[in-house]
């Protein structure tokens, strides 16, 4: 039985049996079908905003409420379960015209609205598939709103009760979803890039802040004051993420290259991740010192010592600290060099260019991090070294974060480039697919006199994978929110599949 | 009679090599043939036939194979030319970085730019180490030559101070930086004696001095690393020409596509050509090109095809 089919068993509630296998589902039986992932007709984000989406959250609980930042300091959040009725549709749709109108009457060369393809497709076969207006959206015109631009959002990891959000008007807010008011706000100082809360966190309810500021803020939303700065970047921060498995480490990432591992309950960072320190590296150096042991420990055995071998084995002993250090910072083993501590935090980089997203594979036991440099590269969690996976075409050149998405089971990653998001596959990095023809440039006329038809180019800023309804979220600048999901044909043979396959009683399982 | 059974040792087994993973590079009269890597490549059996030479290593001897001889530089690779001529980067990547660590390879981050490395053989580095050397020797016997009292610069002391690089610094550091401090005490350290064990004698040798540290920055085997004050990058000599070149040719080629009505041109055609700006020629900038993604190289009927690419969906 097929992954979808049994998400449909779950669905009717039927054989418990199935709820349970869902949970140990290893994509080594039950491949993602990444080959069926397209442009979804069945379902349909109906945006609000009239500026970019920059950014993306699903909340944590029940994966079911997308939570969207845009340029235009707008949020809003969709229900990507229960489609909304008619009427509500009706008046979102008008009211986006409006305030497009009104922006569109200050400032004439803006362009018209586009609507997404997947809402004209929807328009144009309105029974086979379903509408999913925003159940809320908060404007520049609310009270508390963002005034500039909207960089980062994300929902509270607990309940979706508050979520936080943060703008290019220094201010991190953090709202009530029921009421819609700001429970609290912070303000940094300067352009807020990102934001994030942690997933696993028990201990605190702390809110990292990455912005203009090299310093990383925590703010604390209990207290409503800042309880750590984390300093050692040398650029703007664009990129955070807390780490799945420990409540107290996150990961930053900056403009300048670095790629900084901080354990919040200590001073300093934990690890600067250097991209020419590599597993290989550390490997070759704990089978060396086995080695190195395993003789020792035999050669004492064999032979009664003498002074002169005790004296040879004291030397030894002081030689290994050393060499143990050594080996955590990541010297070679062939060579006797002391590693110090100072050429990390000076020059190692992860990246060659800008890191524009960071983000960890759900088990916790590797990052991801995408640079500028036009490179994605894969780091190992336990020992902090580069694994050397190579992820080819990851073209970047983007000038704010661009969120990463991973699949729930890890093996998949989804990366944005222009205005196509690229699969790969995470162990390989293999280039899986190209998802394209989601997103369009507008056309762009100049206003009284000769017109001037141009393409604008069009950027994925954000991407969010669904691991319920294995559906991929991408926001882009051209306003809109595309829907990836398995292709209809697929899905109906799956429940077919399964319907069929279900018909043996509970015994037969 | 007793048979006497002889243990004869069993011959290494031959790796299956087939031709599917090559991509189409077309062989011509002076080439070997690229093998493939097998899809599973354990790294640990690479190891065990040490007769067996890497692909990594052997792709790096045919892209040598090709490099222009009369351009004033040692002969070093891309890395996108590796992976134009390798199948699998990430396995191209590991045994980089393989080759690296066993001292086999030098990574040499180019100056200016980017991300890039520049691949050089051990031996040839070695050897490019040495004609520095050369060069400066005869210099000094020239000005000794000229004006016999005057003590010139560099004393054949100074010299020793390559040597000294090439026993000591070069196999036991094999990143693409060193810090000042390293390198002073790599420099002052004998091969074979353990830093940490080295007894503090009376007679040691005497500290490398600045004026030698100077030598080699000025020869261009290291230059100055931008990212904190004391560190240093190793380099070749005569790299700003090779930096130069990597990117004026790079444009070159890309000009000569893009002025045209489509931008293709037949790959025969463009080897043909004779590039202005740079002198590692027209066929390195196609490989590390087509490597690096900005040229697609696609088969006609007339023979392969070279295209500008379009980036960015």
């Amino acid at each position: 039985m097929s992954r979808l089919s049994r998400l449909f068993g779950r669905e009717t509630g039927q054989q418990h049996a199935v709820v349970r296998a869902i949970g140990q589902d290893r994509s080594a039986t039950c491949p993602i079908a990444v080959q069926s992932l397209e442009f979804s007709g069945d379902k349909v984000l109906r945006s609000v905003h009239t500026g970019g989406v920059t950014c993306l959250d699903l909340d944590h609980g029940e994966q079911r409420y997308l939570l969207a930042g845009a340029a235009d300091a707008s949020i809003a959040v969709y229900d990507t379960q229960l489609p909304s009725g008619a009427e509500a549709q009706q008046q979102q749709a008008e009211q986006r015209e409006a305030t497009r109108a009104a922006a569109a009457a200050l400032d004439a060369t803006m362009a018209p609205l586009q609507s997404s393809r997947q809402v004209a497709e929807a328009r144009a076969n309105p029974g086979g598939c379903t509408d999913h207006a925003a159940l809320f959206s908060i404007t520049k015109q609310s009270p508390g709103g963002h005034k500039y631009s909207v960089a980062a959002v994300a929902w509270y990891p607990v309940d979706s009760g508050l979520f936080v959000s943060g703008g290019f008007d220094s201010e991190v807010k953090v709202w009530d979803t029921n009421t819609l008011q700001v429970a609290c706000s912070f303000s940094v100082g300067a352009r807020v890039y990102a934001t994030a809360m942690s997933a696993a966190a028990t201990a605190h309810c702390l809110v990292a802040v990455g912005s203009d500021n090299t310093a990383v803020q925590l703010c604390d939303i209990v207290s409503g004051g800042f309880t750590h700065t984390l300093s050692g970047h040398r650029g703007a921060v664009w990129a955070v993420h807390w780490s799945p498995s420990s409540d107290w480490e996150l990961v930053t990432g900056s403009c300048d290259g670095q790629l900084r591992l901080w354990d919040i309950r200590r001073a300093g960072p934990l690890h600067v991740f250097d991209q020419h320190d590599t597993q290989q590296q550390w490997q070759q150096q704990q089978q060396a010192q086995q080695q190195q042991q395993h003789a020792q420990t035999q050669q004492q055995a064999r032979q009664p010592e003498t002074k002169l071998g005790q004296s040879r084995r004291l030397a030894a002993h002081a030689q290994q600290p050393a060499k143990g250090s050594g080996s955590r910072d990541g010297a070679a083993a062939a060579s006797e060099r002391m590693f110090l501590p100072e050429r990390v935090t000076k020059y190692a980089t992860a990246h060659a260019g800008s890191i524009t997203g960071v983000a960890p594979t759900p088990d916790g036991l590797h990052w991801l991090s995408a640079g500028t440099d036009d490179k994605v590269r894969l780091w190992d969690a336990a020992s902090h070294r580069h694994q050397l996976v190579h992820y080819p075409g990851a073209f970047n050149r983007a000038v704010q974060a661009r969120q990463l998405a991973v699949s729930d089971d890890g093996s998949l990653l989804f990366h944005p480039l222009g205005s196509v998001v690229q699969v790969y596959d995470v162990g390989s990095g293999k280039m899986l697919r190209t998802l394209s023809g989601g997103h369009y440039g507008t056309i762009n006329c100049c206003r009284r006199g000769s017109c001037v038809v141009d393409h604008a180019v069009v950027f994925v800023h954000g991407v969010v994978w669904n691991a319920t309804a294995q559906e991929l979220y991408s926001g882009s600048s051209d306003c809109n929110i595309v829907v990836w999901a398995p292709a209809r044909e697929r899905v109906n043979s799956e429940r077919d599949g399964w319907q069929r396959d279900s018909d043996g009683d509970d015994w037969s399982e | 009679m007793s048979k006497l059974r002889l243990a004869l040792p069993q011959p290494p087994p031959k790796r299956r090599r087939t031709r599917e993973h090559v991509q189409h590079w077309a062989p011509t009269a002076g080439d070997v043939a690229a093998p493939s890597s097998p899809t599973n490549v354990d790294l640990a059996e690479e190891a065990a036939p040490e007769a067996l030479p890497n692909d990594t290593l052997t792709a790096l001897h045919l892209l040598k194979s090709r490099f222009p001889a009369e351009a004033a530089v040692t002969p070093f690779a891309s890395r996108s030319q590796l992976y134009s001529v390798l199948a699998d980067r990430t396995l191209a990547d590991r045994q980089l970085e393989e080759l690296r660590r066993t001292a086999a390879i030098r990574l040499l981050q180019l100056p200016a730019s980017r991300d890039e490395c520049a691949v050089v053989l051990a031996g040839d580095y070695a050897a490019a180490v040495q004609q520095c050397k050369a060069g400066l020797e005869e210099k000094q016997q020239q000005q000794s030559g000229a004006a016999n009292s005057r003590i010139s610069g560099s004393t054949s002391m100074d010299l020793e101070v390559f040597d000294w690089f090439a026993e000591r610094v070069l196999p036991r550091c094999s990143e693409v930086m060193i810090t000042h401090s390293e390198l002073v005490q790599l420099l002052g350290t004998a091969p074979g004696v353990s830093r940490l064990l080295q007894p503090r004698q009376q007679g040691a040798p005497a500290a490398v001095t600045d004026h030698q540290v100077s030598l080699l920055l000025n020869q261009g085997l290291l230059t100055r690393h931008t990212g904190g004050p004391d560190g240093y990058l190793f380099s070749m000599p005569n790299a700003g020409l090779a930096v130069r070149s990597v990117a004026a040719g790079r444009q070159e080629i890309l000009g000569l596509l893009q002025r045209r009505h489509q931008p293709e041109l037949l790959e025969a055609a463009l080897l043909k050509r004779k590039l202005q700006r740079s002198v590692l020629g027209v066929r390195w900038h196609v490989a590390d090109m087509i490597g690096g993604g900005s040229l697609l190289r696609i088969s006609t009927a007339v023979g392969p095809v070279l295209r500008a690419a379009k980036r960015g969906g």
